[in-house]
């Protein structure tokens, strides 16, 4: 089985870059690979400075502090209601993969705006 | 068809009584890498081994990792590699030790067809499980590219005699459970898998890891058909080491096996 690799014309593997450790890498599981070629599933992105955004949200709006993995999903879905692509009244399900305080320290820095 | 025939003329050698020797040049490392080459066919190579730098060598050790990453960062690819082997008349027969993720960007049809038009008659891919060489090896094969499979000391018995009924131009040996490079001594585990392999086929048995010198060399070639020889080599050369002087030190691995 195959699978999605960030890579060049001749297949050497390039690198990745994520201000989240989990996903500094440059491929993805063939499974997800298989579910969006088949349609299954569709694939979204979102910027480090939602994603910074979006866990400041879930923070302070329910207490909770996502890991920056998840918190790309929760950025996703912010830009997604906001631009009707979820409409208002959904039932929407996140998956909450990790909790951020593996993250504390690395998120302060990102905020006070200094490198990883 | 341009190249040599690698296992012919392994066996070849071998029924003359000679123990074999492969040294490794790592493609593109220098702009004089072919000279290496070339030095290393002239001091009694039986064939090299010519790897096409990938970014995630994942079966090398520290010493083929930097001369893989020096090559890929003079911008060298799979394609300059072959461009160059393709205007060299190698006096012995040339196969590539490189990564599937090459194989498979290119397409196996076209990168068959691509070595054999560099003359390139031999391919090492070490993170090819047999499971799923089936495909590979077919393509390579209608090219005229001899694929070389691996075995390691924790081969069962069985898979064995299926890695050396599929493995074409030699058996490669791995003699340690590792990564490719220097080690003090040759592992205990080398001459167990020698014996192993040699017993389950009449195909040139070569082993490799560790080999840092004549004396390793030696010890590897007792029970098994020969050597591959890479890291020494390649620490040589990225010290600054001339073609002349990796040529000579594969001079003395090839005296040393010779009984000199």
């Amino acid at each position: 089985m195959r699978s999605n690799l960030l890579q060049d014309e001749f297949g050497q593997i390039l690198e990745a870059e994520s201000i989240s450790a989990g996903l500094d890498y440059p491929g993805v599981g063939p499974e997800h690979a298989h579910l969006g070629e088949v349609g299954r599933a569709r694939y979204g992105s979102a910027t480090d400075s939602e994603v910074l955004d979006a866990l400041q949200l879930l923070a302070r709006s329910e207490g909770i502090i996502p890991a920056l993995e998840p918190a790309h999903a929760l950025a996703w879905l912010v830009r997604a209601a906001r631009d009707g692509e979820v409409p208002p009244g959904s039932t929407v399900l996140l998956t909450m993969s990790g909790r951020g305080d593996k993250d504390a320290e690395h998120v302060m820095k990102l905020l006070a705006g200094g490198a990883s | 068809m341009k190249g040599l025939p690698v296992e012919a003329a392994l066996r070849a050698a071998r029924d003359k009584g000679r123990k074999l020797l492969v040294p490794y040049v790592t493609g593109g490392l220098r702009d004089d890498w072919v000279a290496i080459l070339s030095s290393m066919a002239d001091a009694g190579a039986d064939a090299i081994e010519v790897g096409l730098p990938f970014s995630d060598p994942m079966m090398d050790g520290p010493t083929i990792q930097e001369a893989s990453l020096q090559a890929l960062q003079r911008g060298t690819t799979p394609t300059s590699v072959l461009d160059e082997l393709r205007s060299l008349e190698a006096p012995v027969p040339l196969v590539v030790m490189t990564y599937c993720n090459l194989v498979l960007r290119a397409g196996t049809k076209r990168f068959a067809a691509q070595l054999a038009g560099a003359g390139v008659r031999g391919a090492i891919l070490p993170d090819l499980p047999l499971e799923e060489s089936a495909e590979w090896e077919a393509d390579a094969a209608a090219d005229g590219v001899e694929t070389v499979l691996l075995a390691a000391p924790v081969t069962p018995d069985d898979r064995l005699a299926a890695i050396c009924e599929h493995s074409h131009g030699f058996i490669y040996g791995v003699n340690l459970m590792g990564v490719t490079g220097e080690r003090d001594s040759l592992s205990t585990s080398s001459s167990v898998l020698a014996k192993r392999m040699k017993a389950a086929t009449d195909k040139p048995v070569l082993m490799g890891f560790g080999i840092t010198g004549p004396t390793q060399a030696v010890a590897a070639a007792e029970h098994s058909d020969g050597v591959v020889v890479g890291a020494a080599l390649m620490r040589a050369a990225l010290k600054g080491a001339s073609p002349t002087e990796v040529g000579d030190l594969v001079a003395t691995i090839r005296a040393a096996l010779d009984g000199g």
